[in-house]
């Protein structure tokens, strides 16, 4: 059988003003599979990821999400997506669920009542659901943003550094219900980290963002210990 | 088409929901019109006969600083914390946004003038509320609304947003205000219908032109937000 890719990036550049983040980078990701990118710090992760919501526009080359290119259906690729940024996203001064209800006004075909009450028993978010956001904790927010770009049913989840801010339990909680559970094969995931444990525990294929490209990528599971052993060694020599 | 105008108002009423737990833009923008009026009533000596001249341009000033006071705080609050973002990320055309948040503007802007005309009423002991006037409210408060919420977004995301939106806005504004000052002043000489009613019309057009090119510049300043 032949599999699908589900992400495109070809020969994309970006920079802001004259500082250039994004140089000719190429990335392929295939249906349902879990791409973990690391990368240090400014090393472009957030722009890339942006760059898939449409948030950003590439100053050079194209992006395909299913089939659909970011610059002539960024309105379909945004109804295709669920983002999961450092920002909870969330207005603090409404409830979760007033949260949710808004932002799911805008997907007709999805059902809110199931959705709902399976994703939030998932993410153990049932008891805080009726809360005001701003009075719940980051770890909390994080949890109901993941939520929130779930409520829409995606077929591609981008997750900009969603360990950020979790303590263990939280993040176990992802690893152990929430990949296995709601991710579960269905869904391509791009997501980015610091946290190794937390890359080798989620990914099915793995990618270094580095000087502007992607590089050392593999899918193969035998390979993710040397990349990550790569990206270490990366980060020590900038220390 | 329904489900366009449907959008529109789901971004809307998040707004006013929003607005209706802090309930702090409300309350600052009256207690500073009131403060504006009084100190115009306070400063200015004005004779009954020069009333036509002077009261439609402080009715105006007044309403077009409240509007600049409270665009601030309407917009950045929601860029400063980020959730802007989550605005742009919805599977909806830049335009529904577009309109959406002017629809919250303009809705804001309308409660703050039934506030303020009364007011003025009392403190000027002249009442200003005629058809017409309010046929005039409704048209510059449009126009205000859509390029605030223009000039605001542009602006929102820069560090002086405060000193920077009077200065872009003003310019841009001044035919609305020129217009509605006119009216004013003509209704309260008493005059009739048809010596003013061209004021009226260039309301109108300008607002539709404003909606028409606010909502294409709209998307393409959000393109890499």
């Amino acid at each position: 059988m032949i599999e699908k890719n589900s992400i495109e990036i070809n020969n994309v550049s970006k920079s802001f003003g004259a500082n250039p983040i994004l140089n000719d980078c190429f990335l392929t990701i295939k249906s349902s599979e879990r791409y973990v990118l690391l990368g240090s710090n400014g090393s472009g992760k957030t722009t890339l990821a942006k760059l898939l919501t449409t948030l950003y526009s590439p100053d050079k080359g194209e992006i395909i999400i299913n089939g659909y290119n970011s610059d002539k259906d960024s309105e379909k690729i945004r109804s295709l997506i669920g983002y999961v940024g450092h920002n909870s996203l969330l207005y603090g001064d409404l409830s979760g669920y007033d949260n949710l209800r808004f932002f799911c006004n805008f997907y007709p075909d999805i059902d809110f009542k199931k959705q709902f009450e399976y994703l939030s028993e998932i993410l153990n978010l049932s008891h805080l659901i009726k809360q005001k956001v701003a009075k719940l904790s980051h770890g909390e927010k994080k949890r109901l943003s993941i939520m929130k770009a779930m409520m829409s049913n995606p077929s591609v989840l981008i997750m900009d550094e969603p360990d950020a801010g979790l303590d263990a339990n939280s993040i176990n909680n992802l690893i152990d219900n929430f990949f296995p559970k709601v991710i579960n094969g269905n869904i391509t995931v791009f997501l980015t980290t610091h946290n190794s444990d937390f890359a080798l525990s989620v990914a099915s294929a793995m990618g270094i963002l580095q000087s502007g490209k992607i590089e050392f990528q593999t899918q193969d599971i035998h390979q993710f210990s040397k990349v990550i052993s790569k990206y270490q060694s990366m980060n020590e020599s900038v220390l | 088409m329904k489900k366009y105008f449907l959008y529109i108002w789901y971004i809307s009423l998040k707004d006013i929901k929003v607005e209706l737990q802090r309930k702090e833009l409300l309350i600052l923008t009256t207690i500073f019109s009131f403060t504006c009026v009084v100190i115009f009533n306070i400063s200015i000596d004005v004779s009954i006969e020069s009333y036509s001249r002077v009261l439609p341009g402080i009715l105006w000033v007044t309403i077009f600083f409240t509007a600049v006071l409270g665009l601030n705080r309407f917009l950045s609050k929601e860029t400063d914390s980020g959730n802007f973002e989550s605005l742009l990320l919805l599977p909806i055309s830049r335009d529904i946004l577009f309109l959406g948040k002017v629809t919250t503007l303009f809705l804001f802007m309308i409660i703050l003038e039934i506030l303020i005309f009364p007011i003025f009423t009392i403190i000027f002991n002249l009442n200003i509320i005629h058809i017409p006037i309010i046929l005039v409210a409704v048209l510059a408060t449009l126009g205000i609304s859509v390029l605030g919420t223009i000039i605001g977004s542009m602006t929102s995301s820069t560090g002086v947003k405060e000193t920077l939106l009077p200065i872009l806005l003003f310019p841009l504004i001044f035919p609305i205000l020129l217009a509605a000052i006119e009216v004013t002043g003509s209704v309260l000489r008493g005059q009739t219908f048809a010596e003013y009613n061209k004021w009226i019309q260039l309301l109108a057009i300008t607002d539709i032109i404003f909606i028409i090119i606010c909502s294409f510049l709209f998307t393409k300043v959000m393109n890499d937000y």
